[in-house]
């Protein structure tokens, strides 16, 4: 077992977004989690990375056990150390360029020499498709390119596992394609990734596992196949009937 | 330390009595600059190259300078320059005698207030998007029409909020009248300051008289923008 | 007040090298304020962001009291209250300190003030993304801080920065009221040695003293703005131009040094 979260627990207020969520990653998984928005899909991949601080649950990381409710600094550090997070918004560093960008995570993050980062920053960028563009700033590329260098930013740090917050939902339709193929590209290489969408397509091909979140809870779970073609909770039919219709209209 | 309270106390009333001319002095100033700003600031962004030049360089040397030193200067040039007209006149008003300095402070602090706030109307009235004219002409208004109905009204609510800060510095600014014996608020505290050299006393008094006043001024902007500006979403 | 005396220009041109000979002062009171004030500011936007509530509350209640209070009216109470203050706890007198020190505490106490509010804008207006992203691929918070959130903020706040340094440079100008000769110190001096003539020359004469430094000021933050701006403001619109403007300063010096080298 790569990564096992459970029963995490976490409010806004008085809104209980999260309640008793639980997940089990193995090694080269891509686990996609699905689900209308405000069911809690993209509050439980930021506890993850600690970007926010759940009310309770437990992690089993890496050899470490950690309380979700009081991870000491040590954990969080060691935990984003070995995970990489994909934005929504992109969240490229508007100072650095698209090298920088890629290449900070290495150096200051984790000590490793200029020349070694900008070598694997290069190869990360050859392999989005980004390395012509290596001394552009990212107000000057377009929203597409801006996410490839944001996932060749989170592969460059060759973490144990990516998690994804919608990636592709800021994006022109048009730009949405040459992410996704990004993304298949990751996951036929064997890259471990969490990630939430909406792309149903991506999610059928690409998913080999398939989370259905509603209302705080995990609703359903199992293989792609399994939440495709046979799903068996009545709110996963609505909730598929409704975006596919919308999607192949 | 030992501060003298009975003194501070009595010094408080008479530093008090001077909110009259202070106030005085900013509304003034603020009435007769307002209107001359906004006719700067439209020169600024629709005047020919002359007009706008002239007043860009007038708001740069007013900004770019101590208002104490336009104090200075204009308190020892207003002065001479009224008995120069007066004379030539052909009367014989005593300027120096009959003049009270209040009326010079007057001209220095609108002088000021012009150049501030030109520059304010003027990025409120470009922050209204284009789209508003094109609207108001659209549906039949004149251009002139447009800006009184649609334009100044919006523009006016953006520049509420600097319009605060340029009457609050004001205020701050009048302090300074002194220099021109004008009896505001300092000018009392510091003649009674000199009287006993209880100075900490009364600057501590002036000190606490601009505290209230800065605070019911700020006051009354916030519940005036929350008035006017209920058109714009989240305000 | 003499009345019957001509407007003499040339008295402007001839005063402006004695008033310079005292623009040190005046210069040294603006710059220590600002570095002192900006540390000062720092503590304060610091204080103001973080979650200890007393100290939040501290810095509120500081910055707008400074906001209220009159720049003459603070640097008469420091003038003429703190001696008092210092001697009634440490049986010290400082009534013959420099005049200089109680305006430099006087503008420094309110720059601190004015500088916080900019500061703690302009960390604001940095998207928060841009920290989560940094301490995702693994900075610590101080790092992201440093690396990611501090060269964003510096930029944001470089205009409102030139504008405060402008209206501290011209607040400095008070100085000479209690006592200070600095530059309008000087000019009161020879108005003096001439009876009260020539007071709207030589006012005159300051004024365009400041003027030139304030234009010139203004100027130099916004080359600056353009130097530090990386691409992140809209201002730049084609990569060539950014381009142009990627090398720093200090970079750009010493090869510029050795391109001169090379060819002499």
């Amino acid at each position: 077992m790569l990564l096992s979260i459970k029963h995490v627990r976490k409010s806004f207020g008085d809104l209980e977004v999260l309640k008793d969520v639980h997940m089990d990653i193995e090694k080269g998984d891509v686990v996609v989690i699905l689900g209308p928005s405000g069911s809690g899909k993209t509050t439980f991949l930021r506890c993850l990375n600690f970007l926010e601080k759940a009310d309770a649950g437990e992690m089993d990381f890496a050899g470490m056990h950690i309380d979700l409710s009081h991870p000491s600094t040590k954990d969080i550090t060691a935990v984003r150390k070995k995970t990489a997070f994909v934005f929504q918004g992109y969240n490229l560093f508007a100072n650095k360029t698209v090298l920088e960008n890629v290449t900070l995570g290495l150096t200051t993050g984790r000590g490793m020499k200029k020349a070694d980062a900008e070598a694997i920053a290069r190869d990360a960028l050859q392999r989005v498709g980004m390395a012509e563009r290596m001394d552009y700033y990212p107000s000057k590329l377009s929203g597409g390119q801006q996410q490839r260098v944001g996932i060749a930013r989170a592969m460059a740090v060759k973490p144990d596992v990516i998690l994804f917050d919608e990636p592709t939902s800021a994006l022109d339709p048009e730009l949405v394609g040459e992410v996704l193929k990004v993304m298949r590209d990751l996951a036929k290489a064997g890259t471990t990734m969490i990630v939430v969408t909406h792309e149903m397509k991506f999610a059928r091909d690409v998913a080999t596992h398939v989370i259905f979140m509603d209302g705080g809870v995990i609703v359903e779970e199992g293989t792609s196949e399994d939440i495709f073609e046979h799903p068996k909770e009545e709110r996963t039919k609505k909730f598929l009937h409704r975006v596919l219709c919308h999607t192949y209209e | 330390m030992e501060l003298d309270y009975t003194f501070m106390i009595e010094t408080f009333y008479k530093v008090w009595g001077g909110i009259g001319t202070t106030l005085g002095l900013t509304a003034l100033s603020l009435l007769i600059a307002a209107p001359i700003a906004f006719y700067m600031a439209v020169l600024r962004i629709k005047g020919n190259l002359i007009g706008s030049g002239i007043t860009q360089a007038y708001i740069s040397f007013v900004r770019g300078t101590p208002i104490i030193l336009q104090i200075l200067l204009l308190y020892s040039l207003l002065p001479s320059f009224l008995n120069v007209v007066v004379k030539a006149l052909g009367s014989d008003f005593n300027v120096f005698d009959s003049v009270d300095p209040f009326w010079y402070a007057v001209v220095v602090f609108s002088l000021n207030t012009i150049a501030l706030l030109a520059e304010v109307f003027r990025s409120a009235l470009l922050s209204i998007p284009k789209g508003q004219l094109e609207a108001g002409v659209s549906i039949g208004l004149s251009e002139f029409q447009t800006y009184c109905k649609v334009i100044i009204p919006q523009a006016m609510v953006v520049a509420l909020p600097a319009v605060c800060n340029i009457t609050v510095n004001l205020i701050k600014g009048t302090s300074l009248a002194f220099l021109m014996t004008v009896k505001d608020v300092l000018a009392i505290g510091k003649i009674a300051a000199s009287y006993g050299y209880n100075y900490i006393e009364s600057y501590l008094d002036v000190f606490i008289v601009y505290l209230i006043v800065c605070t019911v001024i700020q006051l009354a902007y916030k519940f005036a923008e929350q008035h006017v500006g209920a058109f714009r979403a989240g305000a | 007040m003499n009345s019957t005396r001509v407007f003499d220009p040339s008295m402007i041109v001839q005063v402006i090298p004695d008033l310079l000979s005292y623009l040190d002062v005046t210069l040294l009171v603006a710059v220590t304020s600002i570095l002192l004030g900006s540390l000062l500011g720092m503590i304060l936007a610091w204080a103001r962001t973080g979650h200890h509530r007393v100290l939040r509350w501290i810095a509120n209640g500081y910055i707008y009291i400074m906001r209220c209070t009159p720049s003459i009216v603070l640097l008469f109470i420091v003038f003429y209250g703190l001696p008092k203050l210092v001697e009634s706890m440490t049986d010290y007198d400082i009534n013959d300190t420099n005049r200089a020190v109680f305006a430099i505490i006087t503008f420094t106490l309110l720059f601190g003030a004015y500088i916080s509010e900019v500061f703690r804008a302009a960390y604001q207006a940095v998207p928060k993304g841009q920290y989560e992203a940094a301490v995702s691929i693994g900075l610590t918070p101080f790092q992201a801080f440093r690396q990611v959130m501090l060269p964003q903020a510096t930029v944001i706040a470089l205009p409102n920065f030139g504008n405060s340094v402008i209206n501290l440079l011209k607040e400095g100008a008070l100085a000479y009221t209690i006592g200070l000769i600095d530059m309008i110190g000087k000019g009161n001096l020879i108005i003096a040695q001439n009876f009260g003539a020539y007071g709207v020359e030589i006012y005159l004469a300051c004024m365009i003293v400041y003027w030139i430094m304030t234009t010139c000021i203004a100027k130099g933050f916004l080359r600056l703005e353009e130097h530090l701006d990386k691409g992140q403001s809209l201002r730049a619109k084609n990569p060539a131009q950014a381009k142009a403007r990627i090398l720093p300063v200090w970079k750009s010096v010493p090869a510029l040094m050795r391109r001169i080298q090379r060819q002499g």
